[in-house]
């Protein structure tokens, strides 16, 4: 009979950055898409001299809705439009949310005039966006003046011709995400944590890290703590690291 | 047998959700809320308990509903929310009852701060610092509570705990509108935009002992203040006994 801890290898930490890297590599194909359409839209001459029309735009909700239902953790999904892309718009937004197992639009207070209104060119997810010319992960965090959920959001520029269109997005709610980020972890033996870029602990294997806590310093710089650390796919900043030393080490079965 | 859920507390949860949302600007002026089966199932409430808040929210002249053709509930957001039912409200409360109120907020306000320090990305710490200058700004009551009540939401928000940052919408949808009174002394104003200062260098530094040490100042200050205001309400009445 062969002892369950034997046919149970331990995956290797590159194997299961892999995974990880997967699952947040996934996310981009949705909005490649709907960028993809946008791009196409905006090559139609009437696009070219007065900017998309709401009612276009709007025809793109169903390929939004159908992404949205076909993955289970994403929770929004869409298209938030440059300053004055759309004509006859300062600010636009085509963005879906699911919420109690429907799916609808959400409208916010985009009104430029009103200060108070949801100013989204200087969230951070905008403004990463924008400003790396690729595709960025923001989070996790509670998005209180947008959607009201915890996520992470995923966000990609669109231009044309250079030309910067907007910004194509997708929320993914924490707590899924974090229950696959865990079951990937569990593959492997030790102590592992996945931490983002701003060191805020996003899912560990282990209770020696709380997901939400910041580490005290970053993986790559802390020998005494973690011995090994392995970057996920370069645009997320995100990082996988094995502890050394004592702590709760799982016991081979 | 077992106690029915007390539905009155979400009505409550989600008046105070839906007051904040329209007086901080969520939801634009004139927006017409969906219709109340499908709100209230976006909201994941019962129709009645959305029927509960709606009918709060009219009486605090947030929302009004017209009928016809067009009709429906639409947002009634006005810039300078109306004193007369602060004032009233503020008048009928013994400070014992503000003092309760102040406990609670000591234990949200103040952990939040603590965790906020502990957790906060650099894209909050720049918000609450970009809040504070917002407020030392403010021209009028309206401003000042929306930029008082953002400030302690993005605090909590911070954290990023969802219990927490609901709980503070809902401690800041009861009181705000109590503390910015025109009787308030221009001083407090003041100090009010200070310690809202030493909260977001505290959270800015990532020092959680100060920052919870002087958010819990702040909050037993604007304890201070409300129950200033209240005595100050209730000086004019006549002893009716």
């Amino acid at each position: 009979m062969i002892e369950q801890g034997h046919t149970d290898q331990a995956a290797a930490l590159p194997e299961v950055a892999a995974r990880l890297s997967a699952v947040l590599n996934a996310q981009l194909e949705p909005m490649n898409e709907l960028a993809g359409r946008l791009t196409e839209m905006w090559a139609r001459p009437s696009a070219r001299r007065n900017g998309f029309s709401g009612t276009e735009v709007s025809s793109l909700a169903s390929q939004v809705e159908s992404a949205i239902r076909q993955v289970d953790r994403m929770v929004g999904h869409g298209f938030i439009a440059a300053p004055g892309v759309v004509d006859g718009h300062e600010r636009y937004m085509l963005w879906l949310q699911r919420k109690n197992g429907k799916i609808y639009r959400l409208r916010l207070n985009i009104d430029h005039s009103d200060p108070d209104s949801y100013e989204y060119v200087t969230m951070e997810w905008y403004v990463r966006a924008v400003t790396y010319g690729a595709q960025v992960l923001t989070g996790p965090y509670l998005d209180y003046s947008g959607s009201n959920h915890f996520v992470l959001t995923f966000s990609a520029p669109v231009r044309s011709d250079g030309k910067l269109l907007g910004v194509v997005a997708t929320d993914v709610l924490v707590h899924k995400a974090e229950t696959e980020f865990v079951k990937i972890l569990q593959r492997l033996d030790e102590d592992a944590v996945l931490a983002n870029a701003d060191r805020i602990v996003v899912a560990a294997n282990s209770v020696r890290w709380i997901p939400g806590d910041r580490l005290p310093a970053h993986p790559a710089d802390d020998p005494a703590n973690f011995h090994s650390v392995v970057p996920l796919s370069d645009w997320t900043g995100w990082w996988l690291a094995l502890a050394s030393g004592q702590g709760d080490a799982r016991k081979p079965r | 047998m077992i106690a029915p859920l007390n539905s009155g507390g979400r009505a409550d949860e989600l008046t105070a959700r839906l007051t904040e949302a329209i007086q901080l600007g969520l939801v634009a002026n004139g927006h017409r809320l969906p219709p109340e089966r499908e709100f209230a199932e976006q909201l994941g409430v019962s129709p009645m308990t959305l029927r509960d808040a709606i009918a709060v929210l009219r009486d605090r002249g947030l929302v009004e509903t017209k009928r016809g053709r067009n009709g429906g509930t639409f947002v009634t957001r006005s810039i300078e929310p109306d004193e007369t039912p602060d004032r009233a409200r503020l008048a009928g409360l013994p400070v014992s009852a503000l003092r309760d109120i102040c406990d609670e907020q000591r234990a949200i306000t103040s952990l939040a701060a603590r965790l906020a320090a502990e957790r906060a990305s650099d894209s909050s710490v720049t918000k609450l610092l970009a809040l504070v200058d917002r407020m030392d700004s403010a021209a009028t009551r309206g401003a000042c509570m929306r930029a008082d009540s953002r400030f302690h939401i993005e605090v909590a928000i911070a954290t990023r705990s969802e219990r927490l940052t609901r709980r503070e919408v809902s401690l800041q949808a009861e009181t705000v509108g109590l503390l910015w009174l025109s009787e308030l002394d221009e001083a407090e104003a003041v100090a009010i935009v200070e310690e809202h200062r030493e909260i977001a260098g505290a959270i800015a530094e990532q020092n959680p002992t100060r920052a919870q040490a002087v958010a819990e100042n702040h909050v037993l200050q604007n304890l201070r203040r409300l129950a200033g205001l209240h005595l100050k309400l209730v000086e004019g009445e006549e002893d009716r006994s």
